[in-house]
């Protein structure tokens, strides 16, 4: 049996150096669509592992509260969890956060509040307003660049350092006027600008205006506290204090579990799975373009069989069981996707590291990717090489015999 | 008869085969009946139409009867699984086809170790094989040659190494000698006549009365039955007019008819 399978490889070997240009083209179809889908799942796993980075380089002592039951299991519970700063009501209120902070193991506390408005400045920018503390800058490593973010006095404002040049056109922002609401703010300080705007807070820091969350309430009533972030004293006091936070915010909502405590890795996942439902997405569309190549093989494969129908017939008369026959056509297919699929990849991650020089991020390297690149273009490969290889194994030896090419 | 106790390899019972449907229905063979024994050189001759390849091609399974009955070595043929009859016409059946069918993008070589593929034979061992087997025809030296670098001849002589290659115990020939001269017919009919000295069982078609001098028996097929057989003991057509005619007057009738 061995050997029958060495002869179907070369067989097929011979068969598609035989036809050079048509198999270049047809492994090229391939190799286009497994290209796009290789460079977006890389670009998002390494989107997804900057976060991640984030939440390691802050240290193993922070936990995030988030409203919602439970951990968003599907694309659409999880769209839906994001929407929730509009759409659906926060579970988390002022209360929460002082219970929190009551917590002895507790160090830090910074809720996230946010809403979105229309800031004037010299020209105008609708932004994201967030309403927290100081804490939340020490806790997510962001510094002020000038000035400070100060949370006692009512008239100022801090902004990031990209709004402060949409609005003025320069960073120096300092002592400048805004309007937001009507309500007329002083720029008290300018943020650092932040190199990764892909961040747990899930916040763009270098376009928002933050404020304390006193102000926010006043500016926007409805505006919903999106998260807390906890800190606690030590990393080994984490575990416990979790435990503590959860108690505490079950007797504060009378039972009802409509919050999530979340650690480590953990708070990176929504932004990795809001990246993952992109990249989901974007590579359903890309497969798309993976399809018109299977396309391209079947067509191929359907030419090769009835190019050798008489072949077929004469194997089958010197004792080819329909199986070998089915094999032989199957394996031209298969090694067609998989060259595809090999070359896609490496052309991917070409694509990726190209693009990337543009972006903030690298793009992943994983073992992951090159086994979905291969393990796609494979099934690619069985599937529109299947019917026409079944259908070259049904047809009748004579009526194959008789055919005249 | 000696012959009379060897085993019967092939029967057929009233086998038909139609061809077309409805008013273009058309029967290629309509009831014929024979028995074949191991050894037999048989020669199947008749006009152009007769249905001698239709029946030539059920007999090597590549093709199917409407009804009737076809026993292969004691076994019905509508029983044996296609992936058996695959096997069958791998191991036990030799074909030589009457336009050769070499596969073209192969050597003359591959094309003559190809049977030992589907046998599970492994490559080198099947080269070497191929290799004996075209030398006995006298082609060691067109090897590596493709099949349209060959002549007429040669090219006929590769189809028959290669059926011959699996030493299967039936060779089906369709017209062996085709379109050869006689001194290539002869080649090829000395051949098939030492096969046959080995106790193989051939049945041959063929338009060329000459031919049926090499035969142990001679068979003329007319509108789908056979019509003469010189084996008549074993003719069982009892609707012919001529079964009994000795061998001398068919291949006189088959001449006139060529």
């Amino acid at each position: 049996m061995k050997s029958l399978w060495l002869n179907h490889i070369q067989n097929a070997r011979e068969s598609l150096r035989a036809n050079r240009m048509r198999t270049f083209l047809t492994i090229s179809g391939v190799a286009i669509g497994i290209a796009s889908i290789v460079a977006i799942l890389s670009l998002a796993t390494g989107a997804t592992n900057v976060v991640t980075k984030q939440v390691d380089d802050i240290g193993g002592n922070i936990a995030v509260i988030r409203s919602g039951s439970s951990k968003a299991k599907s694309v659409t519970d999880f769209v839906n969890q994001q929407a929730h700063n509009a759409a659906t009501a926060s579970t988390l209120t002022g209360a929460d956060i002082i219970a929190v902070q009551s917590i002895p193991s507790v160090k830090k506390v910074a809720p996230l509040t946010l809403a979105s408005a229309t800031v004037h400045g010299e020209s105008t920018y609708e932004t994201t307003l967030v309403g927290t503390t100081n804490d939340l800058l020490t806790m997510s490593n962001i510094a002020v660049r000038d000035g400070e973010f100060s949370s006692d006095n009512s008239s100022l404002v801090t902004i990031g350092a990209q709004l402060a040049i949409y609005l003025f056109g320069t960073e120096e922002a300092l002592g400048k006027t805004v309007t937001i609401k009507g309500e007329t703010f002083r720029v008290g300080g300018v943020l650092e600008r932040q190199q990764n705007p892909v961040n747990f807070n899930s916040v763009d820091f270098n376009t928002a205006v933050l404020l304390s969350p006193l102000q926010l309430t006043q500016l926007s009533p409805t505006a919903q506290i999106q998260q807390i972030n906890v800190q606690t004293d030590s990393v080994a006091s984490l575990d416990r204090t979790v435990i503590a936070i959860n108690k505490t915010l079950l007797e504060q909502h009378e039972g009802e579990h409509d919050f999530q405590v979340l650690v480590g890795e953990d708070i990176a996942a929504p932004t990795g799975q809001l990246f993952f439902a992109i990249a989901g997405v974007t590579a359903a569309i890309a497969g798309i373009s993976l399809f018109v190549g299977g396309i391209g093989i079947m067509n191929i494969m359907l030419v090769n069989v009835a190019e050798r129908t008489r072949e077929i017939g004469i194997r089958k008369a010197l004792g080819a069981t329909r199986g070998d026959i089915i094999w032989q056509f199957l394996i031209e297919s298969i090694i067609m996707a998989l060259v595809g699929g090999i070359v896609g990849g490496i052309l991917g991650l070409t694509f990726a590291f190209i693009i990337s020089l543009f972006l903030t991020f690298d793009p992943a390297l994983s073992w992951h990717i090159g086994v979905i690149a291969i393990g796609v273009s494979g099934i690619i490969g069985v599937i529109f090489g299947l019917y026409p290889a079944l259908r070259a194994a049904h047809k009748s030896p004579i009526e194959s015999l008789n055919q005249h090419m | 008869m000696s012959k009379k106790k060897s085993p019967v390899v092939i029967k057929l019972k009233g086998v038909k085969k139609r061809y077309g449907i409805g008013d273009a229905e058309h029967y290629a063979l309509d009831g014929v009946n024979l028995t074949i024994r191991k050894g037999e050189f048989v020669a199947i001759m008749g006009p152009s139409g007769c249905g001698k390849t239709t029946l030539l091609n059920i007999l090597g399974l590549l093709d199917y009867t409407t009804s009737g009955e076809y026993k292969l070595n004691g076994t019905s043929v509508a029983d044996i699984s296609p992936r058996k009859q695959a096997r069958i016409r791998s191991q036990t059946i030799g074909f030589v086809f009457q336009n050769f069918n070499l596969i073209p993008r192969l050597t003359v070589l591959e094309n003559v170790a190809l049977p030992l593929t589907y046998k599970g034979v492994r490559k080198t061992k099947r080269l070497a094989m191929a290799s004996t087997m075209l030398k006995t025809f006298h082609l060691g030296e067109r090897e590596y040659y493709m099949p349209w670098q060959l002549s007429g001849g040669q090219t006929q002589r590769v189809a028959i190494a290669r059926a011959l290659v699996n030493e299967p115990s039936i060779i089906l020939a369709d017209e062996p000698t085709g379109n050869l001269d006689s001194r290539a017919s002869h080649i090829i009919m000395e051949e098939l006549s030492d096969i046959h000295k080995r106790g193989n069982t051939i049945i041959m078609v063929t338009h060329n009365p000459r031919l049926t001098t090499y035969a142990s028996r001679v068979i003329t097929m007319l509108d789908g039955k056979v019509d003469t057989d010189t084996n008549d003991v074993m003719a069982v057509d009892d609707e012919s007019v001529r079964a009994k005619k000795p061998l001398g007057k068919v291949v006189k009738s088959a001449e006139e008819a060529a």
